[in-house]
């Protein structure tokens, strides 16, 4: 039982938004929507569950002293603040402290974090660009054109001629490519998906078998 | 009542009259308006046609009586020939005419239904996408069944996952933890459902091998099923002593935060292993440079179009696409799920035939092939 | 033997050499051209063609990590439709911080113009859920934000009366990181034939062509 109400319930949540697809009936898109209702309410239950875990093992840490628990005092501090102020504010979380700790806290270390990315991207390009090999050598011209190709200082130093290389490069080689791999994972995540509404696939259930 | 009746069909004959007689004034530019409930959708609608030609305005007007007051709901051109009013109640009478300003006067068209929207039971422009939905199935439980049945299928070799064992041997050999990344999604994107089928598999030989296993979760739905997944294969290897709660843990819901916990982790603890499976965004190539600059052994895995070169580019090996969602399929061997893939391959054939035939046919100036296929 | 040494650079002069190149035009700005790529002018077309009065949704669909990136396209957006005369409604898919963020740039650009909220544009706010909420404006808006980002009731809002569905919106343009630009082109343009034209961070670019080129996304978004 343990799990044939679970794939029961799989299969019949899962068939009904491929049903609702084809059939638009009021009574139909109704139920639909409730469903995606239900999904909201699903996720919203488990946050505390995250929530939690994030708090007792980082009380634990503070409590054995383990090595940077200072960083865990932080983030238990942070994380109720944050909390507080965001409930205090209503269901937009306007509070001025919240609104403050998000404009000069969350928004910087984001920010930060996000344009650690054109470090690692400049790196990781560096190695795929070495000319070791006429493929590694096609991509690196291909890169220099289409980089060339969308940046100011590239339409100077070419007088733009490069621009519609770059915008051929992207439309059609590009496009082409994105294309068959996406219609290929989208073949693939249809297939997954009607196991999984079927009960072929059951590693997502986790424990408890009949 | 019969004097009522009289009455509302002597009314409509007047305004029918008087349509017809402002419709055979000269530079009426629409005529013959048809009122119909619009087809194949929720209700709520009616569509609108009629014959026009030229650049000119006219304007659209309700009622809910004939002889009722004509309210503009709208305006069109008169070429387009169609409009659609969308801000109705079903299963009520809707009267239609239309109107055009020539000068200081409105000429008025002929009087158009009732009408009445109503909600309709199929979406009769996505008959294909129903077929090939249809066919998947069946192609899905045929072979299904025939694998059932002990008939062979072949699998070709996916490098990623033959590598996996090796990856947690070494991680065994160095006495390091490996560290299991689910992607950045929830349980209802299916990509994480597959990474967890991989999860099951690695945590498996993680409990065959008493290596240390870490999985770091960012939603709160794929922790939970991640905690169990783990617990799972940890009892199927028949060592559940070894199963540790902390093995599986929450991080934060914050893309970047939770990406700058990961490489903390990395850095802080080397582990010796990466698997990185499942959806990602912009963290995927912060997560897989640092486990690239740490020496660790990387094994990708996702459909994200963006983050495959990251991937690729950063990692030992990487799953592409659709072998992400073969995984489970090719790990465990089994001919039920077997079957599965080869149902998709068998309509990735039929969709690559059907598109190089439209490209043919389309090249010869005919549209039939796109017209088919086209859905929305 | 030197081309050798090229091919093996230690990553941190990399990273060095990336931190010059991002210093230079902070510290001393070069002040080049920029040119608007075709789907950038594509947008601008799009809009041109828009008449006063018409509706189109914005939808704020990232967090503060892609606002260097997708800020002035928003900011370039929004005046271009005020000027128009073009009716804005305002929304945030993004679960961290879009809401946040449109609150602050919808009153920053809206202080340039002479508007009225709730009669020329309106901020419905963040909503939950993903998808789910773009599906169901597809039925109605209202139900899916019967108050505003202030809380207030959007009953009797003259835009919110009367813009009803996806039927009553010329344009959906999302600012969006991640995978939320892929989502309106599939639900939104797909099932409810609604124009979508897509702000992304450079990054995740290349994917948005191939909805470019099917005609799922009007364009892509600026330069």
């Amino acid at each position: 039982m343990r799990r044939t109400i679970p794939l029961i319930l799989t299969f019949c949540v899962g068939m009904y938004p491929i049903f609702a697809f084809f059939v638009p009936h009021r009574v139909v898109t109704n139920i639909n929507q409730n469903l995606d209702t239900y999904l909201v309410i699903v996720a919203a239950f488990a946050l505390p569950l995250g929530v939690v875990n994030l708090v007792m093992s980082n009380i634990n840490k503070i409590k054995k002293k383990d090595k940077g628990w200072f960083y865990s005092v932080v983030l238990i501090a942070g994380l109720c603040l944050m909390a507080f102020y965001g409930i205090m504010g209503g269901d937009q979380g306007f509070h001025a402290h919240f609104q403050w700790m998000f404009e000069n806290a969350v928004s910087p270390l984001q920010a930060t974090m996000f344009s650690l990315l054109a470090f690692y991207v400049a790196s990781a390009a560096y190695r795929a660009f070495r000319a070791r090999n006429v493929e590694a050598t096609v991509l690196l011209i291909a890169a220099i054109v289409v980089m060339l190709g969308r940046i100011p200082i590239g339409d100077m130093i070419t007088g733009g001629r490069l621009t519609p290389i770059s915008e051929w490069l992207m439309t059609k080689p590009n496009a082409a490519a994105q294309r068959g791999i996406i219609i290929g994972a989208a073949l693939g995540a249809a297939s997954m998906q009607i196991r999984v509404i079927l009960g072929i696939e059951q590693t997502y259930l986790g424990s408890g078998k009949d | 009542m019969r004097t009522s009746c009289l009455v509302i069909i002597s009314i409509v004959l007047v305004l029918a009259a008087g349509g017809a007689w402002s419709q055979g004034m000269s530079g009426f530019p629409a005529t013959e308006l048809r009122a119909v409930d619009t087809p194949s959708d929720g209700g709520g609608s009616i569509d609108l046609e009629w014959e026009g030609e030229g650049l000119q305005f006219v304007l659209i007007m309700r009622a809910t009586s004939p002889g009722g007051e004509f309210e503009t709901i709208g305006d069109a051109i008169a070429s387009d020939g169609s409009y659609t009013d969308m801000r109705l109640d079903d299963q009520t009478d809707y009267y239609y005419r239309l109107a055009y300003p020539a000068g200081e006067d409105t000429l008025l068209g002929a009087v158009a239904g009732p009408a009445q929207s109503k909600t309709n039971w199929f979406r009769s422009y996505r008959k294909n996408a129903l077929v090939l939905t249809a066919l998947m199935f069946i192609l899905v439980i045929s072979y299904v069944t025939q694998a059932r049945k002990g008939k062979r299928l072949f699998i070709r070799r996916i490098s990623g996952l033959s590598a996996i064992d090796e990856a947690v041997g070494r991680a065994t050999e160095m006495g390091r933890k490996i560290l299991y990344i689910p992607g950045i999604l929830s349980l209802s994107e299916i990509q994480t459902i597959a990474s967890l089928s991989i999860l099951q598999h690695v945590s498996k030989l993680t409990a065959v091998y008493g290596t240390d296993i870490e999985v770091p979760n960012k939603d709160p739905l794929v922790f939970s099923a991640a905690r169990e997944t783990v617990k799972q294969a940890y009892m199927e290897a028949g060592r559940p002593d070894q199963f540790k709660e902390e093995m599986v843990t929450y991080l934060t819901y914050d893309q970047f935060a939770y990406a700058a916990s990961v490489t903390a982790k990395m850095v802080r603890e080397r582990p010796a292993t990466n698997f990185l499976i499942g959806s990602f965004f912009a963290e995927s190539l912060i997560l897989a440079e640092t486990g690239q600059s740490i020496g660790a052994i990387q094994i990708a895995g996702t459909a994200d179009i963006p983050q495959l070169p990251f991937f690729v580019t950063a990692c030992d090996y990487t799953l592409l696409g659709e072998e992400l969602y073969a995984a489970s399929a090719y790990l465990s061997k089994e001919p039920v799920l077997l079957g599965s893939i080869k149902a998709q391959d068998v309509v990735k054939a039929i969709i690559m035939v059907t598109v190089g035939a439209g490209i043919v046919i389309l090249a010869f100036g005919s549209n039939i092939v796109r017209d088919v296929l086209f859905t929305r | 033997m030197k081309i050798q040494k090229l091919l093996y650079i230690d990553r941190r002069i990399i990273y060095l050499l990336v931190a010059i190149g991002a210093l230079i035009p902070i510290i001393r700005p070069i002040g080049l051209p920029v040119v608007p790529s075709a789907p950038v002018q594509g947008l601008f077309e799009r809009v041109e063609e828009l008449e006063p009065g018409d509706a189109v949704m914005l939808s704020f669909d990232y967090g503060p990590s892609s606002e260097p990136e997708l800020n002035p396209m928003s900011a370039a957006i929004m005046r271009h439709l005020f000027m128009r005369e073009v009716r804005v409604m305002v929304v945030a898919i993004f679960p961290l911080g879009g809401v946040q963020i449109a609150i602050r740039e919808v009153a920053r650009i809206t202080s340039e113009f002479d508007l009225e909220y709730g009669v020329d544009y309106v901020n419905l706010g963040y909503k939950d859920g993903g998808q789910a909420p773009m599906k169901a404006m597809g039925v109605s808006i209202q139900d899916v934000f019967p108050a505003d980002v202030e809380t207030t009731p959007t009953e009797g809002m003259p835009i919110v009366e009367d813009v009803r569905n996806y039927g009553d919106i010329e344009v959906v343009i999302t600012l969006a990181t991640g995978i939320i630009g892929e989502w309106w082109a599939n639900l939104v343009n797909a099932q409810f034939g609604v124009d979508v034209a897509v702000g992304c961070t450079a990054v995740s670019a290349p994917k948005y062509y191939a909805y470019l080129r099917s005609g799922q996304m009007i364009q892509r978004g600026l330069q």
